[in-house]
C-alpha cells in the first residue's frame, strides 16, 4: 500500500482575513511498514496534513493518491473529547470495528484488547466518555483507533494528556503491532523523545511547507537551522551538547539504541579513567 | 489572620459516581507562592482546580479566598474576580466569536473604557503573538494557537491567584519555554500559580510540590527532593526530568542530576 | 462555512447599533410574515440580498443557510401544495427562506455578545417586572447554541469518518451514524452550552450588570437615521397595502 501526494496545497479562508496557506505544495510518498514522526511548530499545518492524508479535507489543490489500499486509513484527531458521541467508553471504542463489518464477538474481543493495551482502568469501561479525566480521554481515543488494526494509522499529538505510564504503554503498543503486522503510522507530536523511539523518517513543516524529509541522525544535523523552536530528542540534543563540549562522541545515531550506546561507552570510559 | 487562599479539608464526590474525585485536601497559600500539584490520569487534579476557582462545589470542606468561600453563591463573584482558571482543554473556556473579542471578555466585565480594553486586548495579543489571528473563530485555530489564546485570556485579567492545567500540552518546545518563562515572571509581579501537571520538568522551580494519587494528596515537598525519590514518583505516575532519568539508567545515582547541563557536566567534565 | 456565526467584517451594518439591527429583524420579519403576495415576497427576497451585500457577507452563506434547511423547506412546499395553489406555497417558502435569510443576516453582522446587549438595552423598560439580564443570557446563550450544534456536528462527523464512516456514499451507514449521534449531540452541545455559561461567570460575568465593551456602543446619528428609516419604510409599506 503507498499513499502519494503530489503537490497538495490548502488553502483556508476565513472571515476578515486574507485566505491563509496552510500547507503548500506538498509532495511526499508513504510506503506500508514506514514509521513516520510529523515535526512542525504551532499552526504550521500538521493537523491539515493528516487531515488530507485521512481523506476528511479535501486539497484545494494538488493530488492525493493511494494505490493497493488492502485497509483502513484511521485517523485519531488532536482534541479527540471533541469527537465523542457514544453513551459509553466501550460503545465509543467498539464503534470503529463495527464500521468494518466484524461478528460482534471480534469487536468484543478486539474492544476488550484495545481498553487494555491503553491500561484505562477496567471500571471506567462502562462510563460515558465525557465523564473521564483528560487523559482518561485520550487513551479512550487511542483505544478506538487501535481496535481497528488499521494498515495505516495517522495520530494527531496522541501524547497530549497522557502521564508517563500512559505514555510508556502507547509505546509498547505501537511498536508491538508494528512488528507484528505491517501497519505503517504517520504521528504528528510536539514530543520528539516519543517520536524519536518510535520512528525511523522525520518530515518536518514550517509555515505550511515541507522542509525536511529525512533521517533522525541527519535531522539533528540540520534542526537548529531549519526550525529553532523545534528541540532535538533529549538523547541527540545531550550528544550535541557533549560534543560542542569536546567529548568524542557521534552526534547522529539513527535510533535511541544507538545513543544510547554512545553514552554508555562514554560512561565506561570515564570510570575507567576514574579507577585509573 | 486569614491566609489568602485555604482549603479546608475539601473533598468532592461527583454526582452518580461512586468513587470520591478528590478527598480531604488541606492547603494554604501566600500571596506570590508557585505551587505545582502533580499526579497521574485520573488523581484528581482537574477536579481540584475547579474547586479552586468555584466552578466545582466541594461536597465536604470549604474554599476559601480572601475570606470568600466558594460555597456562597453571594461570594462566588468576588472570587471570580481574583482566581482566574486555564482550562486543560482551552476550547471549553472559549465564549466569544473573535480571537480579539475572546481576550477581551473578561475585562469587558470589569466595566473600563473601550479604549482601555483596546490597549490591554492589544497588549496580550502582542505577548502571545496572536496579532495576526486578531478576527479568527477561536474554534478554527490550530491546537497550539487554541493554548496560547486560553492563557491570552486570563493575562488579561491578571488574577491574584492563577490555575493552570497542563499549560504547556499543544505547545512546541520553543513556545513552550516562553510560556514557561512568562508564568515565573507572575510571581516576581506578586501572583500565585498553581500548576496542575504530571511532568515534574515544568514545575522545577515551585515553591512547593504536592502529589496526588486516587484522590488524596500523598505527598508534599520540594521539587529537589522528587528528584531522588524516582520509585515512588513511578509508582505515582509522575514523570522525572528527562536528564535525571538517563543519569539514573546509566547509573549515575549521585549527585542527583536535576537538568542537561548537570548532566553534560557529569558525563564530560 | 457556518451559516450562523458571526462574520467579522468592517461594513456599515457591522458598526451599527445592535438595537438598530434588532429593529430592523423585527420590522422585516413582521413584514415577511404578514405579506400573502408573492410579489412581495420576492421584493422582500431582493431586500435581503440587499442586507447581505451591504454587509459585506458572502451571499453563499445565504445559500448554505437554505441549504442546511433543504428538507424542512421541501416538506413546507410538498404540504402546501397538497393544501393550496402553486403560488401560494411558493409564497411560503419564500417566506420561509426570508426569515431563515434574516437570521442568518443578524447573526453574521452582530457579535453575539454584542446581540446580548443589545436585547438587554431594548427590555431594560421591562427591568421592573422581568430578569431581563438573565433573559438575554439565555437568549443569547440559545443563539450561540444552534453554532455551538452545528459546530458539534461537524467535530463528531469528523471523528466518525476518521473512524470509517462514509457519510457521502453509504445511505445505510450513513443514517446509522446520524441516528446514533442526534441524542448525545444534543447532550454534548447542551453539556458545552453549560460549560460556555461557567467559563463566562468564572471571568467575572454577572448577567444583567453594566459591562465595558472592546467596541463602544453609542447610539449614533446613522443608527437614529436607520430606525427613523425602518418605521417610515413599513409605514409606506402598510399605506400601500391598505390603498390598494
Ligand atoms: N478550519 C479552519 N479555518 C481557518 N483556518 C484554519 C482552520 N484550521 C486551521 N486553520 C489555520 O491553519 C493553520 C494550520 O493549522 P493546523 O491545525 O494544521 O496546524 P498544526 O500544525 O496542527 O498546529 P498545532 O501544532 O498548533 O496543532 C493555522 O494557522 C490555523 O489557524
Ligand atoms: N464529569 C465527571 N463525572 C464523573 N467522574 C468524573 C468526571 N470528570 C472526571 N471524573 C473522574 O474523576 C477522577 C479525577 O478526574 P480529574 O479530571 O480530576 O483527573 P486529572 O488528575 O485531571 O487527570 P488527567 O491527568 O488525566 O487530566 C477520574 O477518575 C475521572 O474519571
Ligand atoms: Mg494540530
Ligand atoms: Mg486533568
Amino acid at each position: 500500500m503507498e499513499v502519494k501526494l503530489a503537490d497538495v496545497s490548502v488553502v483556508y479562508t476565513r472571515a476578515g482575513e486574507p485566505p491563509r496557506k496552510a500547507l503548500n505544495k506538498i509532495s511526499f510518498s508513504l510506503k506500508t511498514g514506514e514509521a513516520v514522526a510529523l515535526l512542525g511548530p504551532i499552526g504550521s499545518g500538521k493537523s491539515t496534513l493528516l487531515q488530507v492524508i485521512a481523506g476528511l479535507r479535501p486539497p484545494t489543490s494538488g493530488q492525493i493518491s493511494v494505490r493497493g489500499q488492502d485497509g483502513p486509513i484511521v485517523l485519531s484527531i488532536q482534541e479527540p473529547h471533541r469527537g465523542f458521541f457514544a453513551a459509553t467508553v466501550r460503545e465509543e471504542v467498539a464503534f470503529g470495528p463495527e464500521n468494518l463489518d466484524l461478528d460482534p464477538a471480534e469487536t468484543a474481543a478486539r474492544v476488550e484488547w484495545a481498553l487494555t493495551a491503553v491500561e484505562l482502568p477496567r471500571d471506567k469501561w462502562t462510563v460515558s466518555p465525557l465523564q473521564l479525566s483528560g487523559g482518561e480521554q485520550r487513551r479512550v481515543a487511542l483505544a478506538s483507533v487501535l481496535a481497528m488494526k488499521p494498515r495505516f494509522l495517522l495520530l494527531d499529538e496522541p501524547t497530549i494528556g497522557l502521564d508517563g505510564p500512559g505514555e510508556e504503554a502507547l509505546r509498547r503498543i505501537l511498536a508491538r503491532i508494528r512488528t507484528e503486522t505491517a501497519i505503517s503510522y504517520l504521528i504528528a507530536s510536539h514530543d520528539p523523545d516519543f517520536l524519536y523511539a518510535l520512528t525511523n523518517r522525520v518530515l518536518v513543516l514550517v509555515d505550511g511547507e515541507l522542509r525536511a524529509d529525512t533521517t533522525w541522525g541527519d535531522w539533528a544535523q540540520q534542526a537548529a537551522r531549519v526550525a529553532p523552536d523545534l528541540k532535538l530528542p533529549f538523547l541527540l540534543g545531550l550528544l550535541h551538547r557533549l560534543a560542542a563540549a569536546g567529548a568524542p562522541v557521534n552526534t547522529a545515531p539513527a535510533t535511541p539504541a544507538a545513543a544510547w550506546n554512545e553514552l554508555s561507552r562514554l560512561c565506561r570510559e570515564r570510570v575507567k579513567e576514574g579507577i585509573g | 489572620m486569614a491566609r489568602f487562599f485555604v482549603l479546608d479539608n475539601v473533598s468532592y464526590c461527583y454526582p452518580g459516581s461512586a468513587k470520591t474525585g478528590v478527598c480531604q485536601v488541606n492547603l494554604e497559600l501566600e500571596p506570590g507562592t508557585f505551587l505545582a500539584v502533580l499526579g497521574a490520569n485520573g488523581s484528581g487534579k482537574s477536579t481540584l482546580a475547579r474547586l479552586c476557582c468555584g466552578l466545582l462545589k466541594p461536597t465536604a470542606g470549604r474554599v476559601l479566598v480572601d475570606g470568600y468561600c466558594t460555597a456562597n453563591d453571594e461570594e462566588l463573584k468576588d472570587i471570580y474576580q481574583r482566581v482566574g482558571i486555564v482550562f486543560q482543554h482551552p476550547d471549553n473556556q472559549f465564549v466569544a466569536s473573535t480571537v480579539e473579542r475572546e481576550i477581551a471578555f473578561g475585562v469587558e466585565n470589569r466595566i473600563m473604557s473601550s479604549r482601555a480594553i483596546r490597549r490591554i486586548v492589544d497588549a496580550e495579543m502582542v505577548r502571545f503573538g496572536l496579532t495576526a489571528l486578531r478576527t479568527a473563530q477561536p474554534h478554527s485555530l490550530s491546537g497550539g494557537e487554541k493554548r496560547l489564546l486560553s492563557l491570552a485570556d486570563i493575562w488579561a485579567l491578571k488574577p491574584k491567584l492563577i490555575l493552570v492545567d497542563e499549560p504547556l500540552a499543544m505547545l512546541d518546545p520553543g513556545t513552550r519555554e516562553r510560556i514557561t518563562q512568562l508564568l515565573r515572571d507572575l510571581r516576581t509581579e506578586g501572583q500565585s500559580m498553581i500548576w496542575f501537571t504530571h511532568g515534574l520538568a515544568e514545575v522545577m522551580a515551585a515553591d512547593q510540590v504536592l502529589v496526588m494519587c486516587k484522590g488524596r494528596v500523598v505527598w508534599r515537598g520540594q521539587p529537589a527532593t522528587l528528584l531522588t525519590m524516582a520509585e515512588e514518583a513511578r509508582a505515582w505516575g509522575i514523570t522525572l526530568p528527562p536528564a535525571t532519568q538517563v543519569a539514573y539508567e546509566l547509573g549515575i545515582n549521585s549527585p542527583v542530576v536535576a537538568n542537561e547541563s548537570e548532566l553534560v557536566s557529569v558525563l564530560w567534565k | 462555512m457556518n451559516s450562523v456565526a458571526y462574520y467579522p467584517a468592517g461594513s456599515f451594518w457591522h458598526a451599527r447599533d445592535p438595537r438598530l439591527k434588532l429593529l430592523v429583524v423585527l420590522a422585516g420579519a413582521t413584514l415577511v410574515v404578514t405579506e400573502k403576495s408573492l410579489g412581495g415576497q420576492i421584493f422582500l427576497l431582493a431586500l435581503h440580498l440587499l442586507l447581505f451585500v451591504t454587509g459585506q457577507l458572502p451571499l453563499r452563506r445565504g445559500w448554505h443557510m437554505v441549504k442546511t434547511f433543504r428538507w424542512l423547506l421541501l416538506i413546507a412546499l410538498l404540504l402546501n401544495l397538497w393544501t393550496g395553489s402553486l403560488p401560494t406555497a411558493l409564497c411560503y417558502l419564500l417566506r420561509l427562506i426570508n426569515l431563515l435569510l434574516m437570521s442568518s443576516w443578524l447573526l453574521g453582522v452582530t457579535e453575539s455578545l454584542t446581540l446580548i446587549k443589545g436585547l438587554e438595552l431594548t427590555l431594560l423598560p421591562l427591568k421592573r417586572v422581568l430578569p431581563v439580564g438573565e433573559m438575554a443570557m439565555v437568549f443569547g446563550l440559545t443563539l450561540s447554541f444552534f453554532p455551538l450544534l452545528l459546530r458539534e456536528a461537524g467535530e463528531i462527523m469528523l471523528a466518525q469518518q476518521a473512524r470509517g464512516v462514509n457519510f457521502k456514499t453509504n445511505w445505510a451507514k450513513k443514517m446509522k451514524g446520524l441516528i446514533a449521534m442526534v441524542i448525545p449531540l444534543f447532550i454534548s452541545a447542551l453539556r458545552r452550552a453549560l460549560e460556555i455559561a461557567q467559563a463566562m461567570e468564572a471571568r467575572g460575568y454577572v448577567p444583567g450588570a453594566p459591562r465595558g465593551s472592546l467596541y463602544a456602543l453609542a447610539w449614533g446619528k446613522k443608527d437614529s437615521a436607520g430606525a427613523v428609516l425602518v418605521f417610515c419604510f413599513v409605514l409606506v409599506w402598510w399605506g400601500y397595502k391598505l390603498i390598494w
